[in-house]
């Protein structure tokens, strides 16, 4: 099992360091000099370009360019931010925990509505749940966080007013309130998703020769239904949770900015409309850091759940 | 339900079901495509044309979806901004399917080495989540419609690349494909003239699918101010606009709203039916 996480955390960082060399490139791409660029748009005397090719080595070759770069971000130097003059840590803490807090509720809310209407979808197949399911799914997947936000905040919280719109209020509880329809705007195509997996994949398991014996031997089918079938149908489930928090992760970016929420995805939001390159190479970086260590946790849960993960490779069928 | 009628009762569902829908869906972009060409002529009035004095209104028979915050026409707006809405999804599905589809063959056709470089660098693409990508990319070009529109290729290259990499190696192991090489021919003849041809109906249902998401995506980009910018129209920038004035005007927000759905579902639908006819027919 150790051995297991270990090769896929080191596959983890090679694939981080790939990432941050791409991320590092773009900034030579860009017509111009890349001091102009890194200044943001604000005054290019001479000593302000001296000081920012000294300081990003931008008059030394690629590689040491790269690792003064990225040595700088790794002792939380972001650049010098037009708007975050402040230390880095005291602008990003506050900011990552709302982007963590509306991806988990999210993601909660998807596993919670999804999977149990999958399960129901599936034995029940063909009636009012699963058709109503099917029907709206179909429209749903085509419907992005950014529309639904929208389109959420038009009614629940201007027409009919039970939600507030803007912002995160104070106290656990109010957040929580708060961040309430932000997160239904995000959960909302995933649980499609996710409903869809759960339903094809309990139906397979349904079909299975141990869930016959079950049935054979007389248990209740409450008991087939959660304890047999559920297990091994929940497989395909976790790979494909997994996939769908990444991308409830990126969507984060868009409902915040929606919603007026202080959380990573608006800062990106922000840099880029106030071409703040500094700024947005390292939230990039930040952003595809979480992104690759979900992809982590959910193969380390998906060997727990599926054995035969593990021993991949091991000699073992 | 037992386990046995479970299976029995899972049937597709009827071919003339998939068959209307696909209808409707075709319906719905050739509609939406003559609307952006002949927009010159159907809009009742000039996109831009700023009348503060009827800002907001409801609709009416003058303004027939009513007006945004500047007074300007919704229904005109929506139907000028079709164009680069639509027209923004179409570069990209080109371009994807120019560079992608060669990458897609040379890697799956080839295999070896060429492969194992080609996908590694189609995954690397794929560690980023889309939107960063699109943000890096913006924050060093500057925003703009061309700077999104190359934004998002860069990540439909690479998916369309895999899925005909995933075709070509099929096509690969058929039997055609060795009576071609006996004959003599060279990789880049059956290649280009067998291979590609017959992965052509997979290719254009992805091209389909692809244009759907791509739409997604270039809204969301001018929603966040990345791409098409004020005052020309976009179903993107316009569903921004009207956001930001929702408290007055909740119902400002629909009309774009539902022009980005009601497309995305339509291209969706049409290429899941061109993908499910493509694959059937293999």
């Amino acid at each position: 099992m150790l051995g297991y996480v270990g090769r896929r955390a080191a596959s983890m960082l090679v694939v981080l360091f790939a990432a941050s060399i791409i991320v590092f490139l773009f900034l030579h791409l860009a017509p111009g000099d890349p001091a102009t660029i890194l200044l943001a748009g604000r005054p290019t005397t001479e000593e302000a370009l001296t000081a920012v090719r000294a300081k990003y080595a931008l008059d030394q070759p690629l590689p040491v360019q790269y690792l003064t770069w990225i040595g700088n971000v790794l002792q939380g130097d972001l650049g010098e931010s037009i708007k975050g003059r402040d230390e880095v840590l005291n602008v990003l803490r506050p900011r990552l925990v709302t982007t963590l807090a509306l991806t988990a509720y999210a993601a909660v809310l998807m596993l919670l509505i999804g999977i149990p209407l999958g399960i129901v979808s599936a034995v029940r197949r063909g009636g009012a749940v699963d058709a109503t399911a099917s029907f709206g799914a179909l429209i749903v997947a085509s419907i992005p966080p950014y529309v639904s936000g929208v389109v959420l905040i038009a009614i629940f919280a201007v027409a009919l007013g039970w939600f507030p719109a803007l912002g995160l209020g104070s106290g656990v509880a109010d957040t929580f309130y708060h961040l309430t329809l932000p997160a239904i705007a995000l959960a909302l195509s995933a649980i499609a998703m996710v409903s869809r997996v759960t339903r094809v994949s309990m139906i397979g398991a349904l079909a299975t020769e141990y869930v016959e014996t079950a049935r054979i031997r007389g248990f209740s089918s409450r008991r087939i239904v959660l304890k047999h079938a559920l297990r091994s149908a929940l497989i395909p489930v976790v790979t494909v949770s997994g996939v769908v928090v990444g991308y409830l992760l990126s969507g984060a970016i868009l409902v915040e900015y929606t919603f007026g929420l202080n959380g990573i995805g608006s800062l990106l939001v922000s840099s880029v409309q106030g071409l703040d390159y500094a700024v947005v190479q390292a939230i990039a970086l930040i952003i595809t850091a979480e992104f690759l260590v979900i992809s982590l946790v959910v193969d380390i849960l998906y060997a727990v759940i599926d054995p035969r993960v593990r021993f991949a490779g091991v000699g073992r069928p | 339900m037992s386990a046995e009628q479970a299976v029995v009762a899972d049937r597709p569902p009827t071919t003339r079901r998939i068959r209307m829908s696909a209808l409707f869906g075709i319906i719905v972009i050739v509609f939406s495509i003559m609307v952006a060409v002949f927009a010159s002529i159907l809009a009742p009035y000039d996109p831009n044309a700023v009348d503060l004095s009827s800002s907001m209104s409801g609709p009416s028979a003058a303004h027939l979806l009513g007006t945004d915050g500047a007074g300007r026409d919704i229904l005109s707006r929506l139907m000028f901004g079709a164009r680069l809405s639509l027209l923004g999804p179409l570069m990209v599905v080109l371009a994807a399917a120019v560079i992608g589809v060669p990458l897609g063959i040379a890697a799956g056709y080839t295999g070896g080495w060429l492969d194992g470089v080609l996908s590694r660098s189609f995954d690397l693409v794929f560690a980023f989540p889309a939107l960063l990508l699109a943000a890096v990319i913006v924050a060093t070009f500057g925003p703009g419609f061309i700077t999104i529109v190359v934004a998002v290729t860069v990540i439909y290259i690479p998916l369309m690349a895999r899925v005909v990499r995933a075709g070509a190696i099929v096509e690969r192991g058929k039997p055609y494909v060795d009576a071609l090489q006996v004959q003599g021919f060279g990789a880049n003849r059956i290649a280009g003239r067998h291979i590609a041809p017959n992965l052509a109906p997979l290719i254009i249902g992805q091209t389909a699918l692809y244009f759907g998401y791509a739409l997604l995506d270039l809204a969301g980009l001018s929603f966040l101010g990345f791409g098409v910018q004020p005052p020309t129209p976009d179903w993107g920038s316009m569903l921004w606009y009207a956001n930001q004035a929702v408290y007055v005007s909740p119902t400002g927000v629909l009309w774009p709203a539902l022009a980005i759905v009601i497309s995305v579902v339509a291209f969706n639908i049409v290429g899941d039916w061109l993908v499910s006819r493509a694959s059937a027919s293999r």
